[in-house]
């Protein structure tokens, strides 16, 4: 058995100092041997038991690879990834026999952002559905299909859908059949990989809708990855901000949005575009100067501060630590120093302590 | 500052005090061959993009947004043709061509793709060819439009590599798109778009698939670049953030129809059509929260084959009053200038009040 210490009993999952290093990426053309790329490095998270937890941050940040590494995709570099087993104690998802991932397989699930390459073109929804439950044999053969009719009634989908394949779905309802699939098991952790990012505006409101409302009445606990911080917002009840495989900002929902600690959160947050045309003449944007930086090229110091217009001397030698600041966790030298515009004060256009 | 809203569009060769569109469509129908059968992908619109405004066309996918745009270049997949309407294109000497009229591979919609319109589209890695320098791509199409010598339209591509923010622009003359990122791929396919200096670039979900940051980054590229030459945009997207930063006109498009057109103010302040409203209500806004929920459409998009009988919105509509939406097309009522609705509600404001819910 894969023991490892008790976990605080709001804690369901606990991520400390994950580290992924992928080998580096050797071209045919390229001869001089490159660094390796840091996609995830020394990432700690908590999630609690009934929350949903965002992780949020652009293209290479590394939040697909936590959420491959929770899944057992990719094994970590460094680091523990404890889960509260169902008796209480703890494993190590890292170190699980055969066994027993098969058994966390159906204890972690997760809706993937594309429900068109996620569903088995070939399989009728009652086996995309009901595949998982067969072969760990949690329900007589004979009662599969009723079950995932019930699954698919769930998601507000006609039962008789169970005998259609995928192609005759449009894409929100691809998209609850993946969700169909992930609840199959009862599971008591949900990963939503960008699961509503390919959905149309109309059909992205039904679907968020609906992971609230299952959320509710299974007792679930969401980790919802995504770029987009206005959907993070909606459904989030705490968020991790990641930038270049790293962790930045920790926060309940309402205080990083009222409030963000780190220069990043608040550059994303002035980033997003606000649905009000009246809103455009103020210059509320926070301009980021370069790229994110190149996951194998990390820069010196905190990884942000060729881009942060308050980097000093020591950001640009010694890496912030993520630290406790009231209550919230930041990884910038001056956290407390700064006074940082959250979106009611993007809004107006005027600072909240002003 | 934003131009003052133009009058009502007029024949070309418009007065100083009410310059002329530069392209005005008129009942544009787009039909697409599919194995199920022959999909109306556009079904009679009408509109135009004033010289140097943006235009956005907002819509779900199926809408017909993209196909529009295209159009407008002539540009169709070869399942696809222009079954009806016209596209007049105010040319430099005054001249209009209907473009719905040229042939789609000739030599006279070839000397406008590129020089006059331009475009780019939602993938820049699918725009840029894998296996050629961005300078091999960038000096053919300026040296052939432009008519300039080899030395002097690669000048021309270090420049406009540096407008649009590539940093040593000559350096990166000999880079593949391969070494470049994804923002700054969007920005060379801006700047290839813009590089012969057209007078109206359609730019079709130019930001959709960029991170948060690197897409304020290009709006704000497009906005200078609009200021300083005047150009025309037609901007497609399905994101109702990037239509109130950047547009000045909307057309809001469902099932191949604009369903309602009108100035960003007038659309995002005083939505006429219940899809448009439902739209602006169904986007979580920043601020808000977690507590209310999020005011969903209900049901989706319907195939094309499958079209509502009355109004194509029906079946969604909060609004719908039975007998009427259900039978009857609504057709296109004017509410103002440059501003329609498709929708019988708007035909009598007092029905609009009473039926329609916020």
């Amino acid at each position: 058995m894969a023991e490892t210490p008790a976990l605080p009993p709001e804690v369901l999952l606990d991520v400390r100092g994950l580290t992924k290093l992928f080998p580096p990426r050797r071209s045919l053309f390229q001869r001089k041997a490159a660094n390796p790329v840091r996609a995830v490095e020394d990432v700690s998270f908590a999630i609690r038991q009934g929350e949903t937890l965002g992780l949020v941050g652009e293209s290479g940040c590394g939040k697909s690879t936590v959420t491959r590494l929770l899944l057992g995709i990719h094994q970590p570099t460094a680091g523990t990834m404890r889960y509260r087993r169902k008796d209480g104690g703890s494993v190590d998802l890292d170190r699980l026999s055969e066994d027993e991932r098969l058994a966390y397989c159906t204890d972690l699930r997760i809706v993937f952002q594309d429900p068109q390459s996620s569903l088995n073109p070939r399989l009728q929804v009652r086996d995309i559905v009901g595949e998982v439950l067969k072969v760990n044999r949690l329900v007589p053969p004979a009662e599969i299909e009723a079950k995932v009719r019930d699954l698919l009634a769930k998601v507000g989908l006609r039962p008789e859908y169970a005998r259609r394949y995928p192609h005759a779905f449009s894409g929100g309802e691809r998209q609850r059949v993946g969700i169909a699939r992930a609840l199959a098991t009862h599971p008591r952790l949900v990963v939503l990989d960008e699961a509503v990012s390919a959905l149309d505006v109309s059909v992205r409101a039904q679907t968020l809708n609906l992971l609230r409302d299952l959320q509710e009445e299974f007792g679930l606990t969401y980790l919802f990855v995504s770029h987009d911080l206005s959907v993070i917002e909606y459904i989030c009840d705490r968020v991790v901000v990641m930038y270049v495989g790293q962790v930045v900002e920790i926060a309940t929902s309402e205080a990083l949005f009222a409030r963000p600690l780190h220069p990043y959160t608040e550059a994303l947050l002035s980033a997003l575009p606000i649905p009000d045309p009246a809103q455009r003449r103020q210059d509320r944007r926070i301009r980021l100067p370069g790229e994110v930086a190149d996951p194998a090229n990390r820069p010196s110091g905190c990884a942000f501060h060729p881009r942060c217009r308050f980097a000093s001397e020591a950001c640009r030698t010694t890496p912030p630590p993520l630290r406790d600041l009231g209550g919230r966790s930041v990884a910038c030298h001056h956290a407390e120093a700064l006074a940082l515009k959250g979106v009611e004060t993007i809004q107006t256009g005027h600072h909240a302590n002003a | 500052m934003r131009p003052i809203p133009m009058p009502e569009p007029m024949p070309f060769g418009g007065t100083a005090a009410a310059p002329s569109p530069l392209v005005a469509v008129s009942d544009l129908k787009v039909q697409i061959g599919t194995d199920d059968g022959l999909v109306r992908a556009v079904d009679g619109v009408t509109f135009d993009v004033p010289r140097g405004r943006t235009l956005c066309i907002v819509g779900e996918s199926g809408s017909g947004k993209s196909v529009t745009g295209r159009a407008l270049m002539n540009l169709l997949p070869p399942s696809g043709r222009i079954a009806a309407g016209s596209i007049l294109y105010a040319g430099r000497d005054g001249q209009a061509v209907d473009v719905t009229q040229l042939d789609p591979r000739g030599r006279q919609i070839r000397a406008l793709r590129g020089k006059e319109i331009s475009l780019i589209s939602q993938e820049p890695m699918a725009a840029l060819s894998p296996v050629h320098t961005i300078g091999q791509q960038l000096v053919p199409v300026i040296r052939r439009h432009l008519s300039l010598s080899k030395k002097a339209a690669q000048a021309r591509a270090v420049e406009m590599l540096g407008r649009v923010g590539i940093p040593r622009p000559a350096e990166r003359l000999n880079n593949y798109p391969f070494e470049f990122s994804g923002g700054m791929r969007q920005r060379v396919c801006i700047a290839l778009a813009l590089s012969c200096r057209p007078r109206l670039l359609i730019a079709d979900e130019p930001t959709t698939a960029l991170d948060v940051t690197t897409q304020a980054n290009i709006i704000d590229l497009l906005q200078e670049l609009q200021r300083e030459d005047g150009l025309s945009i037609l901007f497609i997207t399905h994101d109702l953030g990037v239509v109130a930063e950047i547009a000045d006109d909307v057309a809001v498009m469902y099932l191949g129809k604009i369903v309602e057109r009108g100035t960003v103010d007038e659309i995002f302040a005083d939505p006429r059509h219940p899809y448009t409203r439902a739209l602006l209500k169904s986007v979580p806004r920043l601020g808000s929260g977690r507590g209310s929920r999020l005011a969903a459409i209900r049901g989706m998009v319907p195939s094309p084959f499958e079209r509502p009988k009355g109004c194509d919105f029906h079946p969604r509509c909060e609004a719908a009053i039975k007998g009427v939406c259900d039978s009857i097309d609504p057709g296109t009522i004017t509410i103002g200038l440059r501003r329609d609705v498709r929708c019988v509600l708007a035909r009598e404001p007092a029905v609009l009040g009473g039926a329609a819910h916020g």
